[in-house]
């Protein structure tokens, strides 16, 4: 093993003591880890933002590239400059419309996204429980897949009715959400609190194997110095 | 409220771009497409600014912390080494000078693979915790359904030696494709929904999160 692997593996076994030592607690070696980790992560992003988006896209193009391409990239080469005036309060304005732009862009992004990513893929995908000629097509049980779908179609919309907070005043003034929305929000409720669970199960099952992995690490190595 | 020449610069500013990206998504025609093609690599170039803007956001709150009580500084010092140390060592790397290579694995693999793993190991033996705080707090129809859909999905997963039972595995499938897909499609098209009239309220000029 070459001397930077094993300075690799001893610091990974460090590391990794240093995160399991939160289980007694939140404490200083939890923390010193922590930050290392963060200090990394963020050092990692800013050399990979350099060397994979500014430096081939705008720098480079700008002076090895042909001039009607310049305006493309000096452009946001100076809004980006603009841009990081917002690091400093007293110069925080100048950068102000090119946060306008962004977010703008932003915006339709997260219409069009959920448009075309979201919400038409999702009903499709609902709507077609239904299609009687792809069960067949599939040799599936006819009634037996309509009456799941029927479920699916029950949950989607009494899950999508838990999430409306419309209320209106009663004659007696309390403001509450109408009685039928409230009894179909319970059964959403229903629906959404399996969801969570079968998540959960998933983020569960993850956990676990990364903590065989990282018990099996940490055993690995301490075997691996005992043996001769 | 009286609303300045700034306010509707800015305003128009956000309106009109947005509008050119989203016609750009719905209607064929070639400037159209063009200009939102450029308005999507300019935000893609903004966003990695902006990230450069949040990482020197970062240090520069942690050399604050430098100077303040202790032990926070010590962390912070930790912090801003760490950052400097492989800021240099991936610098030297990716642009090729000295001949360096294989910094940018040996730090994934010996620092960032290992605490990422670990942090998630340790959610193993959070979540446990949390789930019996929860049991112990708020015992109600839907905390009980919740945690017992993970415990059944999880037995249902889990294979044991000559214990097979094919009834418990039906469930757990129909389970996780009927009423689980259900309940995570009506929230997908929440969320979705609750995108669409965010993204419309800024397109209206109704929201300006971006200040003026």
């Amino acid at each position: 093993m070459a001397l930077s692997d094993l300075l690799g593996v001893f610091t990974g076994l460090l590391l990794t003591l240093f995160v399991f030592s939160y289980l007694l607690g939140d404490n200083a070696l939890f923390r010193i880890a922590i930050h290392i980790f963060i200090g990394v992560v963020t050092a990692y992003l800013v050399v990979m933002i350099c060397v994979s988006v500014i430096w081939p896209q705008v720098i480079l193009p700008f002076f090895s590239g042909d001039p009607n391409q310049w305006v493309v990239i000096i452009v946001p080469l100076v809004m980006g400059l603009l841009l990081l005036t917002k690091a400093w309060r007293r110069f925080s304005g100048l950068g102000t419309p090119v946060a306008a732009f962004l977010v703008g862009v932003g915006a339709a992004v997260a219409v069009g996204g959920a448009v075309t990513g979201t919400i038409f893929p999702q009903s499709l995908a609902t709507i077609n429980l239904f299609d009687l000629r792809a069960i067949q097509a599939a040799n599936q049980n006819v009634p037996w897949e309509v009456m799941n779908g029927g479920i699916v179609l029950v949950g989607v919309v009494s899950s999508l009715i838990y999430f409306h907070f419309g209320v209106r005043a009663s004659s007696s003034g309390v403001v509450e959400r109408a009685a039928w929305i409230e009894a179909i929000a319970r059964l959403g409720q229903v629906f959404i609190a399996i969801a969570f669970g079968v998540t959960l199960a998933g983020v569960y099952s993850a956990a676990l194997a990364a903590l065989i992995e990282r018990w099996q690490f940490i055993v690995n190595l301490i075997f691996s110095f005992l043996q001769p | 409220m009286k609303l300045g020449i700034k306010t509707y610069f800015l305003a128009a500013l956000a309106i009109g771009s947005g509008l050119i990206v989203l016609l750009g998504y719905f209607v064929d025609f070639p400037l159209l497409a063009d200009l939102r093609a450029t308005f999507l690599f300019w935000t893609v170039v903004l966003a990695s600014f902006l990230l450069l803007v949040g990482a020197f956001n970062l240090l520069r709150t942690h050399l604050r912390k430098l100077k303040g009580p202790q032990p926070a500084g010590i962390y912070s010092l930790v912090l801003l080494l760490s950052f400097f140390a492989t800021l240099i060592a991936l610098s030297i790397e990716q642009f090729g000078l000295f001949g360096a290579s294989g910094w940018s694995l040996w730090t994934m693999r010996y620092i960032v693979n290992p605490v990422e793993s670990s942090l998630m190991a340790v959610l193993a033996v959070v979540l446990v915790y949390s789930l019996a705080r929860l049991l112990q707090r708020r015992l109600d129809t839907f905390s009980v359904i919740f945690l017992a859909t993970t415990v059944f999905v999880l037995i249902g997963a889990a294979t044991f030696p000559d214990l097979e039972i094919p009834a418990l595995r039906a469930a757990r499938d129909w389970l996780v494709q009927v009423p689980a897909v259900a309940g995570g499609r009506g929230i997908l098209l929440g969320v979705g929904l609750g995108a669409v009239a965010a993204g419309l309220r800024v397109l209206m000029g109704a929201d300006r999160p971006y200040g003026g």
